[in-house]
């Protein structure tokens, strides 16, 4: 008898990888006829083998007494010598080995075709591939129709996706299905086949021949019976043990709304926001637009209910005209249309572009008067409730506005206006210095950042023209102290954004609660205080760690800051806080380590500024420039990189810092923060080249 | 060789049996009769292993051995084989499958069924012939037999019946048979057993019960234990009696014929049905 079931199921094995690749021919050439011709085989190919493993599965359990339906030799097979028990078997091992055999091959199969995902990883497929194959079996006997078992199968099918889908969030992103939380889900699936599999076993030998049905309804009776119990003590357990949450991981992290509303036009934060409105519009003085942003920053209003109903999009759109007219205008302008152009000798670009950045001017009046308003204000202070929904100011537009303001400086500075083009810098620069600081969301923060850096360069950008004055570079000196980390650090940001993250669990923003039983999954499964945790953990990281120079940073905080890994940790964390973990592993984070580079950045490039402004003051002509550095109060300043004194390369006329990567490159210069290279900032020698250094050419 | 004792069961919604017993004795020739859905193929079921009792205990005789499912055989109309199978695969899959050394039937020769045909191609007798060959290669010592004799054609039918003769007669197998048909195998069987609902209503040796049941025609209605069935026929009166015995009519005018099995056994259905 094992040698017939041996080749029964040597022929079903065969037939499958027949039917496979006649499915999979025909398929593809659907898929790329109908949904995308450039679909790539590389892409199909493990989806439909991971498809027919599942499939391959299921039918070798529900097919186990296949032959003997069909030709209806069940009482034959029954009548001879065999036990159930060896007769069940029987039946079986051969189906075991070809079970094992197919996934050894998936398996070989996935380490010589690589990239070949297998979705979940192999606790999870294992899991799922064996559930199939259990439950197929006890439910082999239930039908005689094909069709009434296609049913069946449809329907675990269905169960099981939604399973995944309600539990985990993470169905639809295969490489996703290796979290803790769906492993748990798939062990959890395995255990209840295999419920079900040992009542089939345990009732295969008093069947009753007159109602298959029966068998089946028995089998899951005796496991509700036999295994329900514990099953439900268990259940009641992991309810309980989920009921202990953490305590609140940062009671001390609160930022609530502190808004003056007495003094809204005094707070440049407020014309951050009030930026982008409507041109037309007086925004002083229009009670509509001063209403609209009370209810978002005054806590005298219900911010959540506002907050949450704030039409940002509809609000974006009105400054939607002027953008396009701007692209319009700087049309033919590549170099000054770049994110961020902070290349230190841009002047000719920007005078290249001076009939186009002066007619930008005329169209730009309002928001440059705006925007100057917001200079002139003495505080900066962002209101932004921490909320997750919490809208954002018109961030395009400060850009936009920030480098025109730039642009401006530049061609004041060229055309000889020294003290217009000096005023501008300094008070922008004070200014971002001030929204740096204080600014709550971390996106704000960065943008901020980045303008200041902008703001920065283009300093130094006016330094190196010819006949810039003395006192600019006393005014620099004067008026951009030196930089520290409590000024250009990220404290304010990583709370904020971490209470916004609290704020998304406590209000349960996240998708599962959109369905009864994800609500219900939530309120057993989901320890608020934990979660909250796994994000807390990263942004107290980023906090103490941009308290110490990159330099002294150990080598294994390389990695620092790009996952957060405390959900894995503790004796029962596979069963603790799931539906925690899974909302924490689908809550997106930043790369805390590259924000914390960018404030270090913002501080060698003040360092470096200030050691050019007492370059120049100091520069006689004839000093050799490394002497002269020696003798400047501000280049006794230390490289954040390197934790030595910023370095000076005289072929290519520059300072520089060693940046991020911490290698000396010589001033060979990063185009991008986090990459290889050096931050630098060249320093145009007015000196003639025999007499101590040479002057190098502007590198455009 | 096969003793049940109070066994019980019953399928869902109908109790079949509920305290049976009975015992098949070695090498006797029992047949099984009751009206239809007593439970007889049930029982056979139930001796062969196919079906569990859910209450109650079936013990099996020490002479079938360790194993003594391998010595009990069931034939039944409803039983099939494995129909896709020729019949010499279905000859290596049964003798493989009952650990038979050598199987040579002269059963399947004088039927004329060799070769490569498939089983599904068989008329259903040839099926039952085929599968009463591959039974008897087992050597069982015991053969339940399930309604199978009115599937065949005479000469089947004849060749059956003689190759249970020879069995009951060279080998000693207890034979139980279920069947509605009793002239052909009234020269086989010995013991008759009657089930009426759920319990043994008759179980008697043919002969005694031939000795015992009567038909007494009288001209009056005679009422009294042992009649199983009156019918009144014109002027007189007919009696199916049993047990019966001699001056049982009393000072009565009476005539005594004796009945075949098939007289006595529709007697005894009819008084159920009645």
């Amino acid at each position: 008898m094992l040698r017939k079931e041996i080749s029964d199921t040597l022929k079903l094995s065969v037939g499958t990888v027949f039917v496979f690749f006649i499915v999979v021919a025909y398929a593809f050439l659907l898929v790329r006829l109908v949904v995308d011709a450039e679909f790539p085989f590389s892409e199909f190919l493990p989806l439909m083998v991971f498809i027919t493993m599942l499939g391959f599965s299921f039918y070798l359990g529900i097919s186990l007494f296949a032959e003997e339906k069909n030709q209806r030799a069940f009482e034959y097979l029954l009548s001879l010598r065999f036990t159930r028990t060896r007769l069940l078997w029987n039946k079986l091992l051969p189906r075991f080995v070809a079970l094992s055999a197919a996934a050894v091959l998936y398996h070989i199969l996935s380490l010589f075709l690589r990239p070949f995902p297998v979705p979940g990883g192999w606790i999870v497929f294992l899991a799922v591939y064996m559930s199939l194959f259990l439950a197929a079996v006890s439910m082999s006997l239930v039908h005689r129709s094909h069709i009434t078992t296609m049913v069946y199968a449809l329907a675990l099918f269905m169960i099981t996706y939604a399973i995944f889908a309600l539990f985990t969030m993470q169905f639809q992103e295969l490489d996703l299905w290796g979290h803790a939380e769906v492993k748990f889900v798939a062990v959890c699936l395995f255990l209840v086949a295999a419920t079900a599999f040992i009542g089939f076993c345990l009732h295969f030998r008093r069947m009753d021949l007159g109602n298959m049905t029966r068998l089946f309804l028995r089998s899951v009776g005796s496991a509700a019976r036999y295994l329900g119990l514990p099953l439900l003590v268990l259940l009641i357990a992991w309810i309980v043990l989920n009921r202990f949450d953490a305590r609140d991981p940062a009671p001390g992290w609160t930022m609530t709304p502190s808004g003056s509303p007495q003094a809204d036009q005094d707070n440049g934060f407020w014309h951050l926001w009030t930026l982008s409105e409507r041109p037309d519009l007086d925004v002083e003085s229009d009670q509509q637009v001063i209403l609209k942003y009370r209810r978002l920053l005054d806590p005298r209003f219900d911010l959540d209910r506002y907050v949450e109903h704030y039409e940002y999009w509809t609000n974006k759109a009105t400054y939607r005209d002027y953008a396009k007219k701007r692209n319009t205008i700087l049309k033919g302008h590549a170099d000054l249309l770049s994110p961020w152009d902070i290349r230190p000798y841009r002047s000719t670009a920007i005078t290249t572009a001076r009939e186009a950045i002066l007619r930008l001017r005329r169209e730009s009046a309002v928001y440059l008067d705006r925007y100057d308003r917001m200079l002139g204000c003495d505080r900066f202070e962002d209101l932004t409730a921490p909320r997750f929904k919490s809208p954002l100011p018109n961030l395009l537009a400060w850009m936009h506005i920030a480098k025109l303001y730039n642009w401006l400086a530049i061609l004041a500075a060229a055309d000889g206006r020294w003290e217009e083009a000096e005023a501008k810098l300094l008070a922008h620069s004070e200014c971002l210095r001030k929204a740096v600081t204080h600014s709550r969301l971390l996106l704000v923060h960065l943008v901020a950042k980045g303008i200041l850096a902008d703001t920065l360069n283009t300093l130094a950008v006016v330094m190196n023209l010819e006949g810039c004055p003395e006192r600019f570079f006393r005014a620099i000196l004067g008026r951009i102290p030196e930089a520290n980390i409590a000024a250009l650090g990220s404290e304010t940001a990583f709370k904020a954004d971490y209470l916004a993250f609290a704020d998304y669990i406590e209000k349960r923003h996240f998708s599962l609660s959109d369905h009864w039983l994800g609500r219900l999954l939530g309120a057993l499964f989901l320890q608020e205080n934990r979660t909250k945790g796994y994000l807390h953990r990263p942004y107290a990281d980023a906090i103490a760690l941009e308290k110490i120079p990159p330099h002294r940073w150990k080598t294994n905080a390389a990695d620092w800051g790009k996952r957060y890994g405390r959900s894995r940790q503790g004796l029962l964390w596979w069963i603790q806080n799931p539906v925690g973990k899974s909302v924490a592993d689908t809550a997106a984070i930043t790369n805390l380590r590259s924000v914390v580079h960018k404030s270090y950045n913002l501080i060698a490039i003040v360092d470096l500024l200030r050691i050019s402004a007492e370059f120049r003051l100091r520069d006689d002509g004839t000093t050799p420039v490394e002497t002269l550095l020696e003798d400047l109060t501000a280049y006794r300043r230390k490289d954040p990189y390197s934790g030595r004194s910023y370095g000076w390369n005289g072929e290519r006329g520059v300072l520089y810092s060693h940046g991020p990567d911490l290698d000396d490159d010589r001033g060979l210069r990063s185009y991008l923060p986090d990459r290889d290279g050096d931050l630098i900032l060249p320093v145009r020698l007015q000196r003639d080249p025999g007499r101590g250094g040479a002057n190098p050419a502007p590198e455009e | 060789m096969i003793a049940m004792d109070r066994i019980a069961f019953s399928y869902p919604r109908r109790e079949i049996f509920n305290d049976f017993s009975l015992d098949i004795r070695a090498g006797e020739a029992t047949l099984i009769t009751g009206v239809n859905g007593e439970g007889k193929t049930t029982l056979l079921r139930l001796m062969a292993g196919i079906l569990l009792p859910q209450r109650g205990t079936i013990v099996y005789d020490r002479a079938l051995g360790p194993e003594p499912r391998a010595k009990i055989a069931l034939i039944s109309d409803q039983m099939n084989l494995y129909e896709d199978m020729s019949l010499a695969e279905a000859i290596r899959f049964h003798t493989t499958t009952c650990g038979i050394q050598a199987f040579d039937s002269p059963l399947l020769r004088k039927a004329g069924l060799t070769g490569t045909q498939k089983i599904r191609r068989l008329s259903k007798g040839q099926k039952l012939i085929f599968h009463l060959a591959l039974l008897l290669a087992s050597q069982p010592q015991v053969l339940l037999i399930d309604e199978v004799i009115h599937s065949m054609d005479v000469v089947l039918r004849e060749l059956f019946l003689d190759t249970l003769l020879d069995m009951i007669q060279d080998r000693r197998v207890s034979l139980v048979m279920v069947n509605l048909n009793y002239h052909e195998i009234e020269t086989i069987i010995e013991r008759v057993v009657l089930i009426q609902n759920g319990r043994v209503a008759v179980d008697e040796g043919l002969d005694a019960l031939k000795d015992g049941a009567k038909r007494v025609d009288c001209r009056e209605k005679i009422p009294g234990d042992g009649v199983i069935h009156a019918t009144r026929l014109g002027d007189h009166y007919e009696h199916i009696v049993y047990p019966y015995r001699p001056g049982w009519e009393g000072d009565r005018q009476i005539t005594v014929h004796s009945l075949n099995l098939h007289e006595i056994v529709r007697a005894f259905m009819g008084g159920f049905y009645a």
